[in-house]
């Protein structure tokens, strides 16, 4: 992937920002309804608080900063999602084959120059980390097949 | 007193305890430096080997571990920005910032001095000072602790002097977030969801992971791929590699204040060596000269975070050597350990196990020997991993803290959570929110909480509590003073007109 994939983005980010949290605290404090009183008492001082600062915020970022232009590096986006699927692949198929297949495509990403010596400190690598910390710290780190 | 000390010291030096000593320092640093091991792991983990172990001998080992541990948290916070325990996470604030000026293994060193020198402050206190300062530990009540959390979350003030609207809604969000789970006065579950992994409330340790160590993971794939300059000059020499003279000067006040910081937060149950190392730097960045350079790799601000939090180690061991009251989570397992050795703390311990109690005190100086002498040897291996490739660096890291966050409970939800606290982190601090006082919220908020609730419960809902304990009105004028003074600071630098 080149490094030059961007998305560029022209926004008020701190204001939408502060408006999502702003809009979450509502919802939130909604939520507190169905609490009892002494549940409820301090979770709804936060969330007021949360709040109206929030929406301090936002206002301020509205009427003070502009919109600037917002530059996310597609690669970014692209690891996140395949740390959400190695955690998945991770609890379904075991520790070493994701976390190996992980390290190549993250190498892979990255344009790595050698894709022979990666692969082998990939292997070596997930294999060391197994070893540690299920043989020497009792960790036990799922394995192929055990959620069948 | 003197007597069951130097009783103590002979008890103490032999070849075996001596090596259990060092082993444990070097299991601690092992489990301290790897994320989402905590101490209180690796003490439980140690207990059962400690079976077959005289009294001394197995608390030697344990103590060892848990100084070891407290130090080698400060490793991976400052080479890679994550922070191998709770203890550690103001480390990364100007550890990390070292590193990427070249400095990784001039905070490495400074680190383990601090570390060293807190330490050994601790321990000293524990050792002449245990009865009285316990006594003071029992008068802090749901009142005080409140004070405390609250006089703990003003800090976000002085962390946020670039925008305080930002700092409130990060330390607020953290609060908020430390409310999710179990309400600890009805036992009701609070924004849960039906999820049962969530009752127990946000795990610190994958948040930690999350917002320090996966955000940065997530900015450093879009970056060249180019050895990371975590070092300049050579491993091996002084020069470049330890403070200087005049940096020591800078430091020497708050390789001073720190441990006393951390001994007190240390001593009070519940307090631990996060909460002493976030006051300490705090209080650091409010009385430096150069309170600006905080957060981009400030040396003053590493030592306020390594003194304070190696003090916490005897500090903590105060209230449960001298009353049975564990300090924190880690005094708590080693309780355990006491226990099983026959040992039942209190205040007739001293008294009729004089040895292997003022054995066990001295084994604690012994580890900090044990720490700086590994540690020294560490410093010329830990900065290898600044070498390699950041294409490497980043699956490595990456499978270190879902392994971490995994390891913990053996619960993917919790590093699903990771996960969400790094986006979160990683949006956040593009923005410039500081994560401290989210982090800051998270630590403090469940105290926060539970000294307010069980404070109107006590007074049967009245506020009037908090002025009528002379201590907690000593700790709200304090906190009232510590407000208005940083305020004052921000407002005036404000005004100020730049050049």
């Amino acid at each position: 992937m080149s490094e030059t994939e961007v998305l560029e983005l022209k926004v008020n980010i701190d204001f939408y920002i502060s408006l999502s949290i702003f809009v979450v605290s509502c919802v939130f404090f909604f939520f507190t309804k169905g609490f009892e009183e002494d549940a409820a008492f301090f979770p709804k001082i936060i969330l007021v608080a949360l709040g109206l600062t929030s929406l301090a915020m936002a206002v301020f970022t509205k009427k003070n900063i502009k919109p600037e232009i917002i530059s996310f590096d597609l690669r970014s986006i692209f690891f996140v999602i395949a740390s959400f699927a190695y955690v998945f692949s991770f609890s379904k198929f075991g520790f070493l084959l994701p976390t190996v297949l992980f390290f190549v495509i993250i190498l892979k990403l990255r344009d790595y120059n050698n894709m022979k010596k990666g692969i082998f400190i990939s292997l070596g690598t997930s294999i060391c980390i197994y070893y540690f910390f299920s043989r020497i710290l009792f960790v036990p780190l799922p394995r192929l097949g055990s959620w069948f | 007193m003197f007597e069951n000390i130097f009783a103590g010291f002979s008890s103490i030096l032999t070849i075996t305890n001596i090596t259990l000593i060092f082993l444990g320092t070097f299991a601690g640093i092992i489990v301290g430096a790897l994320p989402g091991l905590s101490t209180t792991m690796g003490i439980a983990l140690c207990v059962p080997f400690t079976f077959g172990m005289d009294p001394l001998s197995g608390l030697a080992l344990l103590g060892g571990i848990y100084n070891g541990s407290v130090y080698g948290g400060s490793i991976s916070a400052i080479l890679i920005r994550t922070p191998g325990t709770a203890a550690s996470c103001a480390t990364t604030f100007d550890g990390y910032p070292m590193t990427q000026k070249g400095q990784g293994v001039l905070a490495l060193n400074t680190a383990l001095i601090s570390s060293l020198i807190g330490g050994i402050f601790g321990v000293f206190v524990l050792l002449f000072i245990a009865p009285p300062l316990a006594a003071f530990a029992l008068s802090f009540g749901p009142p005080e602790y409140f004070m405390i959390a609250v006089l703990g979350l003003t800090i976000i003030i002085t962390l946020s002097e670039e925008s305080l609207l930002k700092g409130l809604i990060g330390g607020l969000l953290g609060v908020f977030v430390a409310t999710i789970g179990f309400d600890p006065i009805v036992g009701i579950p609070r924004f849960t969801f039906g999820i049962v992994e969530l009752y127990d409330g946000i795990p610190l340790i994958p948040a930690l992971i999350g917002l320090f160590s996966f955000a940065q993971v997530i900015r450093l794939i879009g970056k060249k791929d180019s050895i990371d300059e975590g070092f300049k000059g050579s491993l091996k020499g002084t020069k470049g590699n330890f403070p200087s003279w005049k940096e020591w000067k800078t430091i020497r006040k708050t390789l001073f204040r720190s441990p006393i910081i951390g001994t007190i937060v240390g001593i009070l149950p519940g307090a631990g060596a996060d909460i002493a190392s976030i006051v300490s730097y705090s209080e650091a960045k409010r009385n430096s000269l150069t309170p600006e350079q905080f957060g981009t790799g400030s040396i003053e601000g590493l030592v306020a975070s390594e003194a304070a939090n190696n003090s916490v180690v005897g500090s903590s061991l105060v209230p449960l050597l001298t009353l049975g009251v564990p300090g924190n989570a880690a005094s708590a397992v080693l309780l355990g350990g006491l226990l099983i050795h026959g040992l039942f703390p209190g205040p007739f311990l001293f008294a009729e196990n004089p040895s292997v109690v003022y054995g066990f005190i001295i084994s604690l100086f012994i580890a900090n020997v044990a720490m700086l002498i590994l540690g020294f040897v560490g410093v010329r291996v830990f900065p290898l991993v600044l070498k390699m490739s950041t294409s490497l660096l980043i699956p490595v890291i990456t499978v270190l803290c879902v392994t971490g966050s995994y390891a913990i409970n053996n619960n993917f939800t919790h590093v699903v959570i990771m996960l969400l606290f790094g986006l979160l982190g990683y949006v956040l601090e593009s923005q410039k929110f500081p994560l401290a006082t989210v982090i800051l919220g998270i630590i403090l908020g469940p105290m926060a909480e539970n000294g307010l609730m069980q404070s109107l419960v006590m007074s049967r809902g009245s506020w009037m509590i908090f002025v009528e304990r002379p201590l907690s009105l000593a700790l709200l004028s304090l906190t009232v003073f510590s407000t208005v003074y940083s305020l004052r600071k921000i407002y005036i630098k404000k005004s100020v007109p730049s050049k």
